[in-house]
């Protein structure tokens, strides 16, 4: 299922409208012949496909991504189109990969072959990986719109774009901040576990807690388990964390794990400092929705916090994504409107299509909140190898209901509760 | 040595999950056994039968339970329109026509819930169904023990209807031999609707059941499918009994393989232990030569 933006609607040819195809063709190969006078530069048409899964498990995840693209790609058409291009409109179409890796990388390579500006990969982590050396090696702008994997960028150093931070970088974020309230609270943990379910998000994730959990000489790493995102029960592993007193407990998980983890941890009364997330599904509007009181007081690293939606600098174009697709701005699709930002942003400055005129462009975004539709708190800036160094995750934790951001400083809202109160004692 | 609460935790959590497990391999067995066929897209009639529940709980304020009043009139109605229309013309087909028919059938009606009920997770939350109750020291959801309770009483509803009907009787003598059965008058047609129509009916009960401890999604499916094949392979095609013991024995050894070997290693060690009785059994624990004990 391809969505294409401008896709003509052909019926059938009545007199009327071959004498005005006539008559328009005749008209263009005169002033293309001899007739500057009349000749109005044609603006181009810049084509970009988004590969994402719009059926499949994380569906939800590419639909959003998708109509934040889509969002700002009209709202840029309706403007004028890019202006630097002569008004230059934006043709975009949405590839459904179903969030199977074997069609998603037919679908970047079938995009590759439509001549396309650049080629926004929002399907997977491991579909940008395995898609960046073929973008290397093809010159062709490979923007990672929606991986957390953390050998992305290296995959493709110079034709490989990351939009979000590598899931290293929000779980150094965690541990940072274990760190740092258990410095301000006294309350510091001991005893710590890992969990993460076993696909190249979670595992990177869990690779990368256990190098910094390493440097961490006060805590015990108690357990690492890696485990399929649909397990079902998960009450033997908490039973475990229980009984060896684990004090936090960090997740790299999708969201139906994420969820079935919280609701054991209340059945069986496990009472950590707390249990942290690195974005990732317990980074969902659909992990509130699910367990709704359970999900009090849930630590989460998170690149877009939901708060962030009242911010003046972005309200606006909070608020019209949401009359538009009736959901808040959240995770997904604020990467795909900060992404759309990008692209439009770099043609503005490039002036030009050409492809190594575009890559210099990206790589030298340096972007801030509310800057050309950008919705990230901490904006773009890209590395040399094209990871966004500026996004370095915020802390947030669900206080009645929502979430807010609680670390660093400069972005908390509310101050975290630290420790987690026992579930016995929640009303 | 792990600490005994955790091993009692684990015991208790695995009995719980696999008795669920067993009623989710039930009508999987009970088709092959009599029909012969791989159906790919059980899982699916599991699936639907969750969001079943769901629509019927979140529209009407059912209970979950009491929606298996109508979770199963419908979906054996359903399953019989399935038999009727498409799995009928290909039971003599060659085996490899089946699986592609049934695994279409898997990527249609997951493609279809996916559109109307799009990929977000639908679950419910009922008050009684989400007590937290403990038992010698153990933890778990009420939903959870009721969803075994219902697994066990539909299994022996199954099993008596197998065993002590007239219907039931003509079920088994179709899984025994066909043919002999069409030679004594048997309508061995109108047999092979109704256990299709019983077997679906009786994984969308499993799905209605499941719904209040386990979230529906779309994709949800397959790992049914693949479950209910990991059971009755382990207990036995077309046994009953076989998909009971089989269920309990994957819930404990995932659970206690957690405690005793590996947390990560405990899905590869269930079906370790598949292997090792298949080479010890190749019919499984329970299945004969053909599968032919349908309730025994």
């Amino acid at each position: 299922m391809d969505h294409d933006s401008t896709s003509p609607t052909l019926g059938p040819v009545s007199r009327r409208r071959f004498l005005g195809g006539a008559i328009a063709t005749a008209g263009t190969a005169a002033a293309t012949l001899g007739f500057p006078v009349v000749r109005r530069a044609a603006a181009a048409e810049i084509f970009i496909p988004i590969v994402t899964g719009l059926t499949g498990p994380s569906a939800d995840w590419g639909i959003h991504l998708s109509q934040g693209y889509q969002l700002v790609f009209d709202e840029v058409n309706a403007r004028g189109g890019i202006k630097s291009l002569g008004g230059a409109t934006i043709r975009y179409q949405v590839f459904d990969s179903e969030f199977k890796h074997d069609v998603e990388q037919k679908l970047l390579r079938k995009a590759m072959s439509m001549n396309p500006v650049v080629i926004v990969a929002g399907a997977s982590s491991q579909g940008n990986l395995v898609f960046a050396p073929v973008a290397e090696k093809e010159e062709v702008i490979h923007i990672a719109a929606l991986g957390l994997g953390t050998d992305i960028p290296a995959a493709g150093p110079r034709w490989t774009f990351q939009m979000n931070a590598g899931v290293d970088v929000l779980c150094n974020v965690a541990v940072e901040f274990v760190g740092a309230i258990a410095g301000e609270t006294g309350k510091a943990p001991r005893r710590v576990a890992i969990m993460f379910e076993d696909s190249y998000f979670g595992k990177s994730g869990g690779d990368a807690y256990k190098v910094l959990v390493a440097k961490q000489s006060a805590w015990e790493l108690v357990d690492t388990y890696s485990y399929s995102a649909k397990q079902q029960d998960f009450s033997t592993i908490i039973a475990k964390y229980k009984a060896a007193k684990v004090d936090v407990v960090f997740q790299a998980n999708y969201v139906q794990d994420s969820i079935l983890i919280m609701r054991t941890a209340e059945t069986l009364r496990f009472n950590p400092m707390a249990i942290i997330g690195a974005a990732g599904g317990s980074d969902t509007l659909e992990f509130l929705k699910q367990l709704g009181k359970t999900a009090e007081y849930f630590f989460n690293v998170a690149i877009f916090p939901g708060n962030l939606n009242q911010n003046p600098k972005i309200k606006p174009l909070a608020d019209k994504y949401e009359a538009r697709y009736k959901r808040p701005l959240f995770q997904a699709n604020s990467m795909g409107i900060t992404g759309a930002g990008v692209i439009v942003d770099a043609l503005e400055r490039a002036g030009s299509t050409d492809k190594y005129k575009l890559r210099d462009a990206i790589a030298k975004t340096n972007l801030k909140l509310g800057d050309s539709y950008v919705v990230n708190p901490d904006g773009v800036r890209f590395g040399e190898i094209g990871k966004n160094m500026a996004i370095r995750g915020i802390m947030t934790q669900v206080l009645q209901g929502d979430r807010f951001a609680v670390w660093p400083k400069q972005y908390s809202v509310k101050s975290p509760v630290w420790p987690w109160p026992a579930w016995e004692a929640r009303a | 040595m792990p600490d005994l609460p955790v091993v009692w935790q684990a015991l208790v959590s695995g009995i719980l999950m696999g008795g669920i497990y067993a009623l989710v391999a039930a009508g999987f067995t009970l088709i092959f056994g009599v029909l012969k066929i791989m159906n790919f897209a059980y899982g699916e009639f599991v699936m639907l039968g969750m969001y079943a529940t769901f629509l019927a709980y979140t529209l009407g304020g059912v209970d979950p339970y009491l929606s298996l009043a109508l979770v199963l009139p419908a979906f054996f109605l359903l399953g019989i329109v399935v038999q009727r229309l498409l799995i009928d013309r290909i039971l003599d087909a060659p085996d490899d026509m089946q699986m592609i028919l049934t695994f279409g059938l898997l990527i249609l009606i997951s493609n279809l819930a996916l559109f109307f009920f799009t990929s977000d997770l639908q679950g419910i939350r009922v008050g009684y169904l989400d007590r937290i109750i403990t038992f010698g020291g153990t933890f778990f959801r009420s939903s959870l023990l009721y969803a075994f309770v219902w697994a066990l009483g539909l299994l022996a509803a199954t099993y008596l209807f197998i065993r002590r009907s007239r219907l039931g009787r003509a079920v088994r003598a179709t899984a025994d031999d066909r043919f002999a059965a069409r030679v004594v008058g048997l309508p061995v047609r109108a047999v092979f609707w109704i256990t299709f129509g019983l077997g679906s009916a009786i994984g969308a009960a499993s799905g209605s059941i499941l719904l209040p401890y386990l979230p529906a999604s779309p994709d949800r499916g397959f790992e049914f499918t693949l479950l209910a094949i990991i059971v009755v392979v382990l207990g036995g095609m077309g046994s009953f009994v076989g998909a009971l013991v089989g269920g309990l024995a994957i819930g404990l050894t995932r659970s206690l393989g957690q405690v005793f070997i590996s947390a990560v290693l405990s899905d590869a060690l269930s079906l370790f232990v598949v292997l090792v009785i298949l080479l010890v059994r190749p019919a499984g624990l329970f299945g004969a030569k053909v599968a032919r004990d349908v309730a025994i």
